[in-house]
């Protein structure tokens, strides 16, 4: 579970905060969708979940711990994905997810499901190469197994999604359903609004700061009182306001521009 | 086409403001100009030394009638000088490059592509070059009273120099490639080519230093100036042209002319024969690393977890050992007291005018010991490991962040790590003096007591620097270790040190206090220093690994 009450953060060189009060909660068995355009905040709200920067204002708790007073406790539930995958160059795959096992006391019995994870994300053949020599996609992958190493309650990916190929992108959206399923949290964002659409339980609209919608995608429908068979795309733009450039085509098809 | 290539990659290269940017120093224009005048004024001791001994030896040369030799020495060295940079700086650039990613995929021949990376790097060879060529020619020219035409063939003689060093390095490179293609990384390559470079500087130096200290002595000198001339002489039986440089610097008559012409046309075909015969090789072993797929195991990942202080341990070993240039900067602070002493030995052959000889001289003096203990101390407090230990996660340091490790667990396997490198330099230094019988056994012993627990208080005092402003954002790993001014900082703090406990233990001495009483004395002060030093760590790596953002 994920709390936050009346979370803001600003940085030192802008004038407007990145977060302005938000408040949110995530349930155990939710997987929530955190959308917003670039900029609008989410990258700095996961990044005050997972206690890489301290909120000025407000508080924030994951499974009933607060994350700036226990911070430690806090990170022993937590399991996180980058937007950016930078993990260290110079070790091999097994090194990572060994130092991983060590630092969160994770014993062989329970490293199984890793290796499972490892074969389904097709790393076996390449677990003793350096992390140097993998694309971007196989990093994604890898810093995916290793946020699972401690089978962490709350689970946050940041865009985990971008540089997977598809059959990772289906393999890791079965395991944040599954991951749900068997009562953990599941906190990501996207700016793939099919996938939100589609695996979401609850969702979130951040805009320059400020939480404009968050439940489930009816409810934030009815919000915004929507048009019957409104995507979450049209939703998503008419919400925050987004204007195609003038000459840009509108693109056809199944997301609902044919109607314009 | 290959001229463009070549202009394009000499600009990118040359860019001051990106060198120093990568440095640290910024893009303003005024530290531009300051670092130029930096760069200038710590050159002038040495040009000036330099155009000391080319007087001495041309003077030297005239008396034993051996009028061709400062020629000769020009030359030679100059082909020597070039072949020690050349080799580090074409490794660099054709194999540990970035661009040569980027080159690749544009439509150029592999010759465009080593031609273009061989331009920008003649350039900084030049530039090396000078700082010793134009000193001595000019001496020799002015000495010897040289017309029109001896300056003008040693602008010739200067400016292909670097050609027939840069095609052997390219010919060195290519073989060490082929020799160690099926190693598993570049960085154990990189690092061999390192130890290759320092021991051709032994070998350099050794040359250089045993002709400088003969200058005193003609009748030595005679015999390492023709002991050097054989050596040069047979440098020039293998490539001819060589002489011919010489003999276009040793006159100044209109024929000479066609000395350096041909040096020029021969230096200039030898590069170009050597860059189109090896520039595919390279360019081609040059590309990344593969991945190397295995067979599926039964278990893939069989992890025996450690605990949590070796987990860490071994993070800060991999770091350091696997990232080439942190690797090399280790490994220098490693070989800096045996590289010393070797070079001095060698240099002086045997004798008092040996570091090690007035070592051995002093055995008796019952300072020797406090004094290498401070030496040792200035070596660890230099040695950037644990001042630059935080620094040195760059941008990976949200897993240090992120991992349910207190911050002081985490500093204190950066501490313990530091300790065990500051004591392997001290093993090294022990190691050293053991060979060269500088100490009996009895004052090994305390001078390994007394450098091993000033080792805590100076990686203390390192780690206190860089956890206090660590710099985690750079983009080269030069940035974060050699390019990082924690280092310099620690030092200067731990040089600090070194002579507070120092003064201390002067004023035990005057106090009538007995040598083994004194060094006994200065022990317990050392652990009081270490428990506040401690506390200080401690307190820091909480508050700062909080406020850290990332």
């Amino acid at each position: 579970m994920i709390e936050l009450r009346s979370v803001s953060k600003s940085y030192a060189r802008s004038d407007k905060p990145a977060v302005d009060s938000l408040d949110l909660e995530v349930k155990n068995g939710e997987v929530f969708g955190f959308l917003g355009p670039n900029g609008a905040g989410k990258t700095t709200t996961i990044k005050m979940i997972i206690g890489l920067l301290r909120p000025d204002r407000g508080s924030i708790r994951v499974e009933g711990i607060d994350v700036v007073k226990n911070p430690i406790s806090a990170k022993r539930v937590l399991g996180y994905v980058p937007d950016d995958v930078d993990i260290w160059d110079k070790v091999t795959g097994r090194e990572y997810i060994r130092f991983l096992a060590s630092v969160y006391g994770v014993d062989s019995k329970n490293l199984e499901r890793v290796n499972a994870l490892l074969d389904a994300f097709e790393l076996s053949p390449v677990i003793d190469d350096i992390v140097q020599n993998y694309s971007h996609g196989m990093k994604q992958k890898l810093a995916i197994i290793g946020s699972l190493v401690h089978n962490p309650p709350v689970w946050i990916l940041d865009e985990p999604i971008v540089g997977l190929d598809p059959r990772s992108s289906f393999i890791l959206k079965g395991l944040m359903r599954s991951h749900a399923s068997s009562g953990g949290t599941v906190f990501f964002s996207t700016h793939v609004l099919e996938i939100a659409e589609r695996i979401c339980d609850t969702i979130g609209i951040i805009h320059k700061g400020k939480l404009i919608a968050a439940g489930t995608l009816e409810q934030v429908k009815e919000l915004f009182a929507s048009k019957e068979n409104q995507s979450l795309e049209e939703l998503f733009l008419e919400i925050t306001g987004a204007k195609l450039p003038p000459g840009t085509d509108r693109i056809p098809g199944s997301l609902g521009w044919c109607d314009v | 086409m290959t001229l463009r290539v070549i202009w394009f990659l000499i600009k990118a290269q040359f860019n001051l403001a990106a060198q120093l940017e990568l440095l640290g120093i910024g893009r303003k224009q005024k530290y531009k100009h300051l670092f130029l005048l930096l760069i200038v004024v710590a050159l002038v001791p040495f040009v000036t030394s330099i155009a000391v001994s080319a007087r001495a030896l041309t003077i030297a040369s005239s008396m034993v009638g051996a009028w061709d030799l400062p020629a000769v020495l020009i030359v030679s060295l100059s082909q020597i000088i070039c072949v020690f940079f050349g080799i580090p700086h074409v490794l660099s650039s054709l194999y540990f490059s970035k661009d040569l990613k980027r080159l690749k995929v544009l439509p150029l021949t592999p010759f465009q592509i080593a031609m273009g990376e061989l331009a920008p790097l003649y350039l900084s060879i030049s530039l090396i070059l000078a700082v010793f060529f134009w000193p001595f020619a000019a001496v020799t020219g002015i000495s010897f009273h040289m017309g029109p035409i001896f300056w003008l063939n040693a602008v010739l003689v200067y400016l292909f120099s670097p050609l027939v060093p840069l095609g052997l390095s390219l010919l060195c490179l290519t073989l060490m490639m082929k020799l160690t293609e099926r190693l598993p990384g570049k960085d154990f390559f990189r690092v061999l080519s390192s130890l290759i470079f320092f021991a051709a500087i032994v070998f350099f130096q050794s040359i250089n230093a045993n002709i400088g200290t003969s200058l005193s002595d003609p009748g030595r000198l005679v015999s390492s100036l023709y002991g050097y001339q054989t050596f040069s002489s047979r440098l020039s039986r293998v490539f001819p042209p060589l002489q011919w440089a010489a003999r276009a610097l040793s006159s100044d008559g209109p024929y000479t002319l066609w000395y350096s012409l041909g040096f020029l046309a021969a230096s200039l075909a030898f590069l170009t024969v050597v860059a189109a015969a090896v520039s595919n090789i390279v360019i081609n072993l040059s590309a990344e690393t593969q991945l190397r797929r295995r067979a599926r195991a039964e278990q893939i990942v069989q992890v025996l977890p450690d605990g949590v202080t070796l987990a860490l341990l071994r993070r800060e070993h991999w770091n350091l050992t696997r990232t080439p240039a942190f690797l090399m900067t280790a490994i220098m602070n490693l070989m800096v007291v045996p590289l010393l002493l070797l070079v001095s030995r060698a240099a002086t052959s045997h004798g008092p005018a040996s570091l090690p000889g007035l070592l051995n001289q002093l055995r008796g003096n019952s300072l020797l010991v406090p004094a290498i203990t401070g030496f040792s101390g200035l070596l660890v407090a230099t040695n950037q490991v644990p001042s630059t230990a935080v620094s040195r996660e760059g941008k990976s340091f949200w897993i240090s962040r992120l991992i349910p490790v207190p911050p002081e667990i985490q500093v204190n396997a950066k501490l313990l790590y530091g300790m065990l490198y500051g004591t392997a330099q001290l093993l090294v230094l022990l190691i050293s003096v053991c060979f060269f019988r500088i100490l009996d056994v009895a004052s090994i012993a305390r001078l390994a007591s007394l450098s091993l627990a000033l080792t805590l208080p100076l990686t203390q005092i390192g780690l206190l620097v860089d956890l206090l402003h660590p710099r985690l954002q750079w983009t080269h790993p030069q940035q974060a270790m050699k390019g990082n001014y924690n280092g310099l900082i620690a030092g200067l703090l731990g040089a600090l040190l070194v002579a507070a406990l120092a003064g201390l233990f002067w004023l035990f001495l005057r106090m009538g206090l007995g040598m083994r009483v004194a060094t006994l004395a200065v022990l317990p002060v050392i652990g009081v220093i270490s428990a506040y030093l401690q506390a200080a760590v401690r307190r820091l790596a909480r508050s700062q690994y909080l406020q850290l953002e990332f």
